[in-house]
């Protein structure tokens, strides 16, 4: 694993989800305030997982596919469970 | 031939659950193919339970250990924390409160002010509480007394009206019933200060109410023992989601120490960022199923 080589975007990326979940614990009960909240994690991550693998040039489809696929899963995963 | 062809077999089935050292890829369960699969897993999970509340209302629930007697004294506690003084348990806005979750219960809606414009002080009012100063807050799909008003706590306007030097008198209700196709736990705290203040409750008043309660709630508990249970939704979303999440984690574990192991450079995203996406989403599950929801 990468952990070394990448630490500081890996604890960037660990602070961003802990800030997001800290924010959110006392989001109101809104339709939007849910959608926000299963979205946040997932959307930075996609995001940054193209900033990340363009810099290092290793942008490639199914780097991007396997990205894609995580974070909807994220946000599904989120999304019917703040809405249950 | 016929081993040749075992091999090969053991070999495929190897890597749904190990990376590729040839073709530098991830475990066939970690694709990309696969996330689609377990999100729809979810989606079909949340596609059977509403069809299930829609032709089995009831049966589907949350079910909680709230009482009003925790309720109370953790407002209170609160209040003393921070240099007020304790709020007295008032019967006519506990009828309020209870009149206020029937309402929301048989007309299925979750908030302030109902569809038909009904407002919190109208139940007030209908119950002979003439007030100088009123709120209202709520919470339904709690577990316990203490995460709900630790709820309203961290909330800045729900905190507002826990730590209000205009109120003398709060009233609370804890009603189950079926709302939006779930069972559900509805908690209503109403606060007041009476015009009058000599028609303030007196701590005997108050110690009177409180037990008449605790009749009426161990008459209402014999009759849940006896009547059919509810199939909690959470527990079931929560063993659902975490089973999942498990298996994806330590495949992504296995598919980075295998890789390391024996020097697999793989062509693919990075496993220890996975990781930290994967424990994440599971905190998040956790602050979502630890915390019901308030208005």
């Amino acid at each position: 694993m990468n952990l070394r080589k990448h630490l500081i975007e890996y604890s960037f990326i660990a602070l961003y989800f802990g800030f997001m979940i800290y924010f959110f614990q006392n989001l109101g009960d809104s339709f939007y305030s849910k959608i926000i909240f299963s979205a946040a994690l997932p959307v930075f991550y996609l995001l940054w997982s193209i900033v990340h693998h363009y810099f290092e040039d290793r942008l490639t489809v199914p780097i991007f596919l396997e990205y894609l696929s995580i974070s909807l899963f994220v946000f599904i995963i989120l999304l019917t469970a703040s809405t249950i | 031939m016929k081993d040749l062809a075992q091999v090969k077999s053991r070999h495929s089935f190897k890597h749904h659950f190990l990376p590729h050292k040839e073709h530098k890829k991830r475990a066939r369960l970690l694709h990309h193919k696969f996330f689609y699969f377990y999100a729809s897993l979810f989606l079909f999970f949340v596609l059977i339970l509403n069809v299930s509340k829609t032709f089995i209302p009831g049966v589907l629930g949350y079910d909680s250990e709230i009482k009003i007697s925790e309720l109370l004294e953790k407002t209170n506690k609160i209040r003393e924390d921070n240099g007020l003084p304790k709020l007295i348990l008032n019967e006519k806005l506990s009828k309020a409160a209870q009149e206020k979750a029937s309402y929301m219960f048989k007309f299925n809606f979750w908030a302030h002010t109902a569809p038909d414009g009904t407002e919190p002080w109208d139940f007030i009012i209908r119950n002979n509480y003439d007030y100088s100063y009123a709120g209202e807050n709520l919470a339904r799909n709690f577990y316990y007394s203490n995460e709900v008003v630790q709820a309203w706590f961290n909330s800045p306007s729900h905190k507002e009206n826990l730590l209000s030097a205009n109120y003398d008198e709060v009233g609370f209700a804890v009603v189950s019933g079926v709302l939006d196709g779930y069972e559900t736990t509805l908690v209503v705290q109403m606060f007041g200060r009476p015009k009058d203040l000599s028609t303030l409750t007196t701590i005997e008043q108050q110690n009177l109410f409180l037990a008449s309660l605790n009749e009426k709630k161990e008459s209402v508990n014999q009759a849940k023992v006896e009547g059919s249970s509810v199939i909690d939704v959470s527990t079931i979303f929560r063993y659902l989601a975490f089973s999942i999440l498990g298996f994806v984690l330590a495949l992504f574990l296995l598919d980075g120490f295998y890789s390391k192991k024996h020097g697999i450079d793989k062509f693919t995203g990075h496993t220890s960022a996975h990781l930290i996406m994967i424990l994440a989403t599971a905190v998040s599950l956790l602050v979502i199923f630890k915390n019901g929801h308030i208005i």
